[in-house]
């Protein structure tokens, strides 16, 4: 059976002050239509499915259009909740929508209940959870880490490994140590090193992963990110940003196939003097435009909106920006007498130094304010 | 600084003790503290802050607001915070400050108290030790505090839109550049202090150039041209030639003075020469006609003396004389004395007859007494007797009174038990009667008894049956039974009651019966008693008649009384006479000596008198004059008349020797003045003084013309000296001024046509510049590379520009004003210069560490955007072990942040849960 795997959509999301919904949109149609031609029997979205725990009424309306027609198609869904999602929100009416074959997984309350997706298929729904979330549910662990946490979690599933099993879930994982490659548009871990290592799902034959935007795989190559369909920041701008097609055999082998995608506007960097960027083409793709020239350039925003239609970003590199403008004056300030300092203040002044009788006075001056202490 | 455990107790909305354990939360990262608003999230910034430095954090809480209202009056308010400072831990202590209201209704305030505990275990107590140790330990004091770790609500937008005055005073708190400040107002002072002494030289240099008395109109002129204290340069060399001037003139007048004067002086001396030498002419003159007078007088005086000399020898006749009438004068007195001595005597005869004849005068009456005393004596010889008897007489009398009280008490006992008897046997009738009829009842009662038995038996009678009393067998009558049964208890009961009457009655009786003896017995005495005194057969009468003798008896009493006091008088009389006529004899033996010795001395007397009236007569005989007082009055004429021959004598020499000393002096006077006087030509007295007044006329003349240009000169070359001498300092003290203004206006951003900064501000700005760069690090990345905080360029005019900020947007190219901003970009701009300024600070302080922030609400104008990548650079900053605290109340970092305190509000007060993951 064919899988499609996704995740991270991040709907609603405003990049610079640019809402990308409509770039969402054309991206799910992707997935949809993608979907639909290969034939799929599901797709699976390993979270992060808003960008916001209370997201906006066009966000909800753009998925709840997905999901709808995916269904429509008569394709599953199998749905995970991601850290940026409320997972009570995802969640709702869960029980009734799984009826129809839309999965979304419920609160981790001490086990995970498999849904067989077809024959000898076992797809494991494990929603974004903390350490403080399960240790109500696992009292006799002593669950200080994320991957005690998640050895705690796995412990308890009861899987059958005659059948495939494929583990939906969007936490942290690291291999031995080693951390993915990450974008600016990831979070930062707010708080403790929440990883968890790739170790723990060793009896799974596919684990469907989340949270990083960039695709790659952990470890190996059946535990992989999907990546985020779009790019969020600058640091993904040369992402291959794609979709992952599974193809289950009976004998337990997955075949994996990346389908790229293609927005409706790319992210890129232009990098370049006024005069050059000037001559470009149209482009309304995401633009950081690095400008090269010395002077800054005024109304330069306007001045380029004319090339491209959609600038994020402008910075300058140049001489200016580069010089390391390091402390020293407070050394300077430090290590001068206070005579010296006023001796330099004089010259900027009255464009001359101070001659020997006014130094005497200042000296005198300061010498009598010493004495005062 | 890194805090480990905060307790709050009663403080804020805290009403309990409140713990915070820091440690929970690691060695860095961020951590959020959410809850409703009002439950107490600032207070543990507070908390924070008045733990370290005894004040709260935001200007707008006041320390002894702090306490809880929650907390009930026993509860303390305090703070205690255990930290880390370089790797080293301390404890401090903090007790609130608060109103008391002690018993007597005063309100006190209890000051607030610290303590703080050192790693080395040394202990603080003492508030004032205690601040400053925190300030020494931590290396920043309470407003760097509030500045860069902790980021109070409100506080950094403040910071960030303040005026330049504003930002001023925040920097200059915290890098101490008050330093400069004080030389500026230094400097300041000098130059105003060198100013107004340039201005007191002008005006003692106006006041001496004022002083110049002009001899010329260009000379006048400049001194009353305005400012001439700046053209004294031109003003010297004309005073100079003035004074010269006025100097020759003053000198010539000198030297013709002189001569005048000399003149005068010759001219003075002829005219009193020429005076004294007409005066000895007249005296000459004068001389020579006395003399002749003088001459004679003294031959006269010579004469009488040789006539008072001739009286030799009746003087010595006088002497003699006068001799022998003193040694006279002797005699008479001895004479005296005898003659006083003899009077003595014959008092003393007169005296001692009359004592002789006192003696015997006495002798006589002791002798006459002696007699009559014996015979009184005689007179009391039965006295003892007497006195005897009336002592038993009284005796018997008080026997007697005994017994007729006796028989007085007796006869009233027996009135009483007569009438007690009476009683007693009113009393035995009653008994008596009262038995009797008790008797009657009884034997009633036994009668029917008797019946009642006898129907008892009779019941039983039977005919034929015999009697049980008296054994008949025919009963003819048998009691018939009746009501009236007595039974044999009734007439018990009736027989005792008759008994104890009886007995009541024969008690009485007996009663009576004692009654009766005694009256008998009292009888009888009183019946022995009356026989024996009155007569008396019965006791009727007897009491009167004991009444009666016990009056009588009294009055006795009363008499015996009388003449036993009489007696002893007598007795006492009797006594002093026996001793009388015992001292008799021996009185009589020593009158009888006293008489025997006055008449010795009296033959003594006699002999003493009659020899002393012969010596008398004697002298007498011898003696020419009769008294001494007549010889005195010889003695008196005598030497009277010598005194006056002597007295003429002595005179007469005087006169002598004064008249020819006279003599002798005219003489010498004469050749003397002959040889004085000169022989040649004297000149004209009036001459001379008519030439000598010219003179001096001439002389005042010239004095006086002299006097003004003297003035002049006096005048105008002291205020030439003054002027030199100040006019050199004055140059001196306004060059000086030249410097100072210059530096003065250097340094207080005066100069014209340069920028209006004060050096204080250059410093500032210096330091403000160095902010910004460490500010735009992390700004420029907050807003995507777009702002930029720049330093305001400096509007000419305006002393206080300098520390202005501006923003350079990179999308315009051009800077504008950093009110501009809106509200988020504000708050990023803020917090970047915040972190900024925390950075130089750091530096500046040399090595202090702050491994803490705190940073209070602010994110709630921040689009998630926003929010993200201010969180992105705080988590950069936490990255470097420190630890970051946020208040925060947005959604959406609760959901990002792990580690939280959450407050909740009770109504009791606010508590706190710590969420770890």
């Amino acid at each position: 059976m064919k899988l499609l795997h996704i995740s991270d959509l991040h709907i609603g999301k405003k990049v610079k002050g640019f809402s990308l919904l409509e770039d969402q949109k054309y991206i799910l149609k992707q997935i949809t239509e993608t979907a639909v031609e290969q034939k799929v029997a599901g797709i699976i979205i390993a979270g992060d499915i808003y960008d916001v725990s209370s997201p906006s009424n066009d966000a909800i309306n753009l998925f709840d259009n997905f999901i709808t027609d995916i269904h429509s198609k008569g394709i599953s869904c199998y749905v995970v909740s991601g850290n940026h999602d409320s997972i009570y929100r995802i969640a709702f009416g869960s029980d009734i929508m799984a009826k129809e074959n839309i999965y979304f997984a419920k609160r981790y309350k001490g086990e995970i209940i498999p849904i067989e997706a077809g024959k000898n298929v076992n797809i494991w729904l494990l929603p974004f959870i903390r350490p403080m979330d399960i240790r109500e549910y696992h009292q006799d662990f002593a669950i200080g880490s994320y991957d005690e946490m998640m050895q705690a979690v796995i412990k308890n599933l009861d899987i059958n490994t005659k059948k495939t099993n494929i583990l939906v879930t969007h936490q942290f994982v690291t291999c031995s140590g080693k951390s993915p490659e990450k974008s600016d548009s990831e979070i930062a871990a707010l708080g403790t090193l929440d990883n968890v290592d790739v170790s723990n799902f060793k009896e799974f034959d596919y684990v469907a992963l989340g949270h990083i935007h960039k695709p790659q795989i952990m470890g190996r190559d059946t535990v992989r990110y999907a990546g985020s369909p779009l790019k969020y920041s600058f640091s993904e701008k040369n992402d291959k940003k794609s979709m992952v097609l599974l193809d289950i055999s009976p004998d337990k082998k997955i075949k994996q196939e990346l389908i790229p995608f293609k927005p409706l506007h790319d992210m890129r960097e232009y990098i370049g003097t006024f005069e050059e960027l000037s001559k470009n083409q149209e482009t309304d793709d995401y633009v950081r435009i690095i400008l090269k020239d010395e002077n800054y350039i005024t109304d330069i925003k306007h001045k380029l909106e004319n090339k491209f239609k959609n600038i994020m970003e402008i910075l300058y590199d140049n001489t200016y920006t580069r010089e390391n403008k390091d402390i020293k004056n407070v050394q300077f300030i430090k290590n001068k007498t206070p005579f010296d300092l006023f001796n330099q203040f004089y010259e900027i002044q009255n464009n001359r130094p101070l001659n020997d009788i006014q130094s005497e006075i200042v000296n005198e001056i300061f010498t009598e304010m010493e004495e005062a202490k | 600084m890194k805090p480990l455990k905060l307790v709050l107790n009663a403080f804020g909305p805290y009403a309990d003790k409140t713990e915070i354990d820091f440690t929970n939360f690691g060695e860095d990262g961020l951590y959020l503290i959410t809850g409703e608003t009002g439950a107490g999230k600032t207070t543990i910034f507070d908390a924070l802050s008045f733990a370290l430095y005894g004040q709260a954090s935001g200007s707008i809480r006041d320390s002894q607001s702090l306490r809880s209202d929650f907390a009930n009056d026993n509860n303390l308010t305090y703070v205690e915070l255990t930290f880390l400072n370089h790797g080293e831990e301390y404890f401090v202590h903090r007790e609130c400050a608060y109103k008391k209201i002690s018993k007597n209704g005063n309100e006190t305030t209890v000051s607030e108290k610290a303590e703080l505990i050192k790693p080395n275990k040394i202990n603080l107590n003492i508030l004032k030790e205690v601040n400053e140790e925190i300030i020494n330990i931590l290396g920043i004091d309470k407003n760097q505090f509030a500045q860069i770790v902790m980021i109070a609500q409100g506080e950094f937008q403040k910071f960030l839109l303040s005026p330049t005055k504003e930002r001023e005073k925040i920097f200059r708190k915290i890098f101490r550049t008050n330093l400069y400040q004080t030389f500026q107002v230094k400097l300041n002072e000098k130059y105003k202090e060198t100013n107004d002494l340039k201005k007191q030289f002008e005006i003692v240099l106006k006041k001496d150039i004022n002083s110049i008395i002009p001899n010329s109109d260009e000379l006048a002129q400049k001194i009353n041209t305005e400012n001439a204290v700046y053209y004294i340069d031109e003003l010297l060399p004309l005073l100079e030639i003035t004074v010269k001037n006025d100097k020759k003139l003053t000198d010539s007048f000198d030297k013709n003075s002189k001569k005048l004067q000399e003149d005068i002086a010759i001219l003075n001396k002829e005219t009193e020469r020429t005076k004294s030498i007409n005066n000895d002419k007249k005296a000459l003159k004068e001389l020579n006609e006395a003399l002749p007078g003088i001459k004679k007088e003294f031959e006269v005086a010579e004469k009488l003396y040789k006539t008072e000399k001739a009286k030799d020898k009746e003087r010595n006749e006088l002497t003699a004389e006068i001799k022998q009438l003193e040694k006279c004068l002797i005699e008479y007195d001895e004479l005296n004395n005898k003659q006083i001595e003899l009077a003595n005597k014959n008092k003393d005869l007169t005296v001692s007859k009359e004592n002789l004849k006192e003696q015997n005068e006495k002798l006589k009456k002791l002798e006459e007494q002696n007699k009559s005393d014996k015979n009184e004596f005689e007179k009391l010889k039965n006295l003892s007797g007497e006195i005897e008897k009336n002592k038993s007489e009284i005796v018997k009398n008080g026997e007697k009174q005994e017994e007729l009280t006796e028989i007085q008490n007796k006869i009233s006992d027996y009135k009483n038990e007569q009438n007690n008897f009476e009683k007693q046997k009113i009393l035995i009738d009653c008994a008596n009667k009262d038995y009797q009829e008790k008797q009657k009842t009884a034997d009633l009662l036994y009668k029917l008894f008797i019946s009642s038995q006898a129907k008892f038996l009779a019941k039983d009678l039977k005919a034929g049956e015999k009697c049980p009393v008296c054994g008949s067998t025919t009963h003819p009558n048998p009691a018939k039974a009746t009501k009236d049964t007595v039974t044999e208890e009734e007439y018990n009961k009736a027989k005792k009651i008759a008994e104890s009457s009886q007995n009541k009655y024969t008690d009485l009786a007996k009663e009576v019966g004692k009654i009766e003896t005694i009256l008998k017995n009292i009888e009888k005495d009183l019946l022995k008693f009356g026989k024996k005194e009155f007569n008396l057969k019965v006791v009727e009468g007897l009491e009167e008649k004991v009444e009666s003798a016990l009056l009588s008896n009294e009055k006795d009493a009363k008499d015996l009384k009388i003449k036993k006091s009489e007696l002893e008088k007598k007795q006492i009389q009797k006594d002093k006479l026996e001793e009388s006529i015992k001292d008799f004899d021996s009185n009589k033996i020593v009158l009888n000596n006293s008489i025997k010795t006055e008449e010795e001395k009296q033959t003594e007397l006699k002999t003493v008198i009659s020899a002393l009236s012969a010596t008398i007569n004697e002298k007498q005989k011898n003696l020419k004059y009769k008294t001494k007082k007549d010889a005195e009055k010889v003695l008196q004429e005598k030497q009277q008349k010598y005194d006056e021959l002597q007295q003429a004598l002595e005179k007469a020499q005087e006169e002598k020797e004064e008249t020819s000393k006279k003599m002798s002096e005219a003489a010498g006077r004469k050749s003397e003045l002959e040889k004085k006087i000169p022989k040649e030509e004297i000149p004209d007295i009036e001459n001379l003084e008519k030439s000598l007044n010219e003179k001096q006329k001439e002389l005042e003349e010239m004095v006086n013309s002299n006097k003004q240009i003297f003035n002049r000169y006096e005048t105008n070359s002291n205020a030439m000296a003054n002027i030199k001498e100040t006019y050199k300092i004055y140059v001196k003290t306004s060059e000086q001024i030249n410097i100072l203004d210059n530096l003065n206006r250097t340094a207080n951003g005066l100069l014209n046509g340069k920028q209006k900064i004060t050096f204080e501000n250059y410093i500032l700005g210096t330091f403000f510049e160095e902010i910004i760069i460490a500010a735009n690090r992390r700004f420029k990345e907050m807003t995507s590379y777009q702002f930029e905080l720049r330093k305001a360029k400096t509007k000419s005019g305006n002393a206080q520009t300098g520390l202005d900020l501006d923003v350079f947007d990179s999308y315009t190219g051009k800077t504008r004003n950093i009110s501009t901003l809106s509200g988020g970009e504000s708050f990023k701009a803020a917090l970047a210069l915040s972190l900024g300024l925390s950075d130089i600070v750091q530096q500046q302080a040399g090595g202090i560490q702050i491994e803490t922030m705190f940073i209070d609400e602010g994110f709630g104008s921040l689009d998630p955007e926003s929010l993200n990548q201010t969180m992105k650079i705080l988590s950069d900053l936490s990255g470097n072990n420190t630890l970051i605290g946020i208040i925060s109340h947005v959604d959406e970092l609760r959901e990002k942040i792990d580690k939280k305190i959450v407050v909740t509000k009770t109504q009791s007060g606010s508590k706190l849960d710590i969420c770890v993951v």
